[in-house]
């Protein structure tokens, strides 16, 4: 018994002991001073970890299941220390709700100087391919590949994205989280999931053959699985080729000056293109699913709004639908019923 | 008997996963789920006499209440599709939860914890805060193509209004010290120049839009004490030069938006960032009530860093505009106001102070726990 006092006494002791000198070590410093666990436990693997190590995501604690994947993706998504300093994440751009910050960045995809908008990323899996022209992403490369990403988010080495650094497991756990991301589903419909009146106006003219909008956007609004898009790329009269194409965006600020001063564009003093061009005329038809939450617009950001998709002021007149003769009215109809996709 | 239990156990997993499936094959109607098993804390908040915590499980659809003082978990409340922010009442009795997703507010009533009621707002609810009287709760309605700061009276626990916001896309919101103006920061998607609205709360009208020029993922906005100034986590994106020209390889940087609440008043966006080690993706803010530190979660890189407020608004004020835009890529100035950074969990994505200050609270989206730390003394 008295041994058993004893013992208790001298672990009590102790355990002050310890106690106290967690408490005395930092005074003054914040510090953490307890973890609160409110669900299961979960960590990836350290950064010294080796970068080829077979089926890295199993490796990660409590993860017996395919989810597991999914969450490691969403993890990397979310963290900076890949970027070069630190400075940002993958949600930077696509916020870590898959969605976009809707700006314009020039990666030097195809030749520094031509700016592209962000994608929207939610349903992307629907619809490679992934970039604005159209050229990557087959669905074979897509799955499991070390390339597609960091050809997609800037040039190879990817200025960008360094997923030079990472292993193909890394990179295929990355993909499975921005595979597993749904379209949001619009919050402008009725309650019960129905067209509103502005909005079935709208889908008439948007049904129009005349109008053409559904020739290259197909799809039914009572279809919760259609995609509005077919997939194939187009001239809609956004693309700046040659001389004449001086950018709306906001690259076109430098432009412009540099115009002003008297700057030849091709001029050999430049070893990179000042003027913003792009390679194709034609651009890959975006899917209109969660459209008003995947704004601006058109490959290089320059349609601020649905509005200025369709009333010619961002393209050569009638070639992004024959809108031309509707009426003001009309035009909002259209704009209605794309926020309800 | 062990068999029989794993029986009943994946019969309710199966019948569970049904529910979810149905729920998620609803259409166009909003609720898609994270798909992941983990509850997710995003967001934690405390109540008014500091006994408890709450906090938002974004994946796992729920709030868990946890005691204060003995770190216990208390229970856990299943609310709507994904909540990101929630408020308690100043009598300590009712919660009110933002569901994002869902496109509602649930009404908790602590003591039996239940939900009592649930309230339709506007598009993806994401934060919300009280009026200084309690009265009223505002929620910041934050869709891409949304514009509203939904009035929820606490008492009725109904929407009885809405503020319009001169942009799209309110994400936080903060109520001034003495009750009379709330400043919302706006993340309007596809702005380069996003900023903050100044609402007078007696008619719900704007009374100034403050541009953050060069700024995209305003998160969290809070008062200083003495409502003087309004402080805002950013980030800077440098979309304007193609990214092989950034200097010191800033894409991005983070920043911390100051904004006199005068009307006209000084912008700055103060940096986070230092050579080599920058904030990537600065989230919740919280201020000491005594006005000396400011904490921000930063999710990116698992951190809450700390600041000495006096010390960065003595270079605010002291700065003209001209010079305060200067600032905001000077990477050598962080070390002046910065008191330390925290390592705590993973993805620290809202940090709440305890009601003394003495407490910070960071909920770590990614490793499922709360860091509990302690603010620096003097």
């Amino acid at each position: 018994m008295k041994k058993i006092l004893t013992m208790g006494l001298i672990a009590a002791l102790s355990l002050v002991g310890v106690y106290a000198s967690t408490d005395l070590a930092g005074a003054g410093e914040a510090k953490v001073i307890a973890t609160i666990q409110t669900g299961p436990e979960w960590e990836p693997l350290g950064r010294g970890e080796p970068l080829t190590v077979p089926e890295v995501h199993y490796r990660v604690k409590h993860s017996p299941y395919k989810s597991e994947l999914v969450r490691y993706g969403q993890f990397q998504f979310n963290e900076a220390s890949w970027t070069l300093q630190g400075e940002y994440s993958c949600a930077s751009c696509h916020y870590e709700r898959g969605q976009t910050t809707g700006l314009i960045w020039d990666l030097g995809d195809e030749g520094w100087g031509s700016w592209k908008n962000t994608k929207y990323i939610r349903g992307g899996r629907y619809l490679p391919p992934f970039r604005h022209e159209g050229f990557t992403g087959h669905p074979d490369e897509i799955v499991g590949a070390t390339s597609s990403i960091d050809r997609v988010c800037g040039r190879d080495p990817g200025f960008v994205f360094r997923s030079e650094n990472f292993s193909p497991e890394r990179l295929e756990a990355l993909i499975a989280y921005i595979r597993s991301l749904e379209f949001t589903g619009s919050p402008f419909r009725n309650e019960d999931g129905s067209l509103t009146s502005a909005q079935e106006r709208g889908w008439k003219v948007f049904a129009d053959e005349k109008v053409g909008c559904i020739e290259c956007h197909p799809g039914d609004p009572a279809n919760p699985r259609a995609l509005f898009s077919d997939a194939q790329t187009h001239d809609v009269g956004t693309g700046r080729v040659g001389k004449d194409g001086f950018r709306t965006t906001p690259g076109a600020v430098f432009n412009t000056a540099a115009l002003a001063a008297g700057v030849d564009p091709y001029g050999e003093e430049y070893d990179v293109p000042i003027i913003g061009l792009d390679l194709v005329k034609e651009f890959d038809t975006p899917t209109l699913r969660d459209i008003y939450a995947s704004g601006t617009y058109f490959h290089d950001g320059s349609a601020q709004t649905l509005m200025t998709t369709i009333d010619n002021s961002c393209t050569t007149k009638d070639m992004h639908g024959v809108t031309s003769h509707l009426s003001d009215n009309q035009l909002q109809d259209l704009v209605e019923f794309m926020k309800a996709l | 008997m062990k068999k029989k239990a794993w029986l009943f156990g994946l019969l309710g997993a199966g019948l569970i996963s049904l529910v979810l499936a149905q729920s998620s094959n609803a259409g166009f109607i909003q609720g898609t789920r994270v798909r992941t098993d983990l509850p997710s804390p995003f967001h934690v908040s405390v109540s008014p006499d500091g006994g408890t915590l709450f906090i938002c499980n974004q994946s796992g659809h729920s709030v868990t209440f946890v005691d204060a003082k003995s770190h216990k978990i208390t229970g856990e409340v299943a609310v709507e599709v994904q909540p990101e922010a929630s408020v308690c009442t100043l009598d300590g009795r009712t919660l009110f939860v933002c569901n994002a997703e869902s496109d509602n507010v649930s009404v908790i009533d602590i003591a039996s914890k239940s939900v009592k009621k649930t309230i339709k707002v506007g598009d993806w609810p994401c934060s919300i805060k009280l009026s200084k009287d309690g009265s009223k709760a505002y929620v910041t309605c934050s869709g891409s193509m949304w514009d509203t700061v939904d009035i929820i009276d606490t008492s009725k626990q109904e929407k009885v209004g809405e503020i319009k916001t001169s942009h799209y896309g309110p994400r936080d919101i903060a109520i001034s010290p003495d009750g009379k103006t709330a400043a919302v920061c706006l993340d309007t998607t596809g702005s380069i120049n996003r900023g903050v609205d100044f609402i007078d709360l007696a008619t719900g009208k704007l009374i100034e839009h403050r541009v953050i020029p060069q700024s995209a993922n305003l998160r969290g906005i809070s008062y200083t004490p003495d409502g003087a100034f309004v402080l805002v986590t950013m980030e800077q994106p440098k979309n304007w030069l193609p990214v092989c020209e950034a200097e010191n390889a800033q894409i991005f940087s983070n920043n911390l938006a100051v904004l006199e609440t005068k009307m006209g008043g000084k912008v700055a966006s103060m940096p986070l960032d230092e050579h080599n080690n920058y904030d990537g993706n600065p989230y919740g803010i919280a201020v000491a009530p005594d006005g000396k530190y400011v904490y921000i979660g930063i999710r990116s890189m698992h951190r809450v860093t700390i600041l000495d407020l006096p010390k960065l608004l003595d270079i605010f004020v002291s700065s003209t505009q001209e010079e305060l835009d200067d600032l905001k890529n000077d990477l050598t100035l962080m070390v002046d106001y910065l008191v330390k950074r925290v390592n705590v969990g993973l993805g620290p994505s809202s940090v709440a102070l305890s009601p003394d200050g003495k407490i910070c609270y960071a909920a770590n989206y990614f490793s499922n726990n709360v860091s509990v730390i302690s603010a620096p003394s003097d």
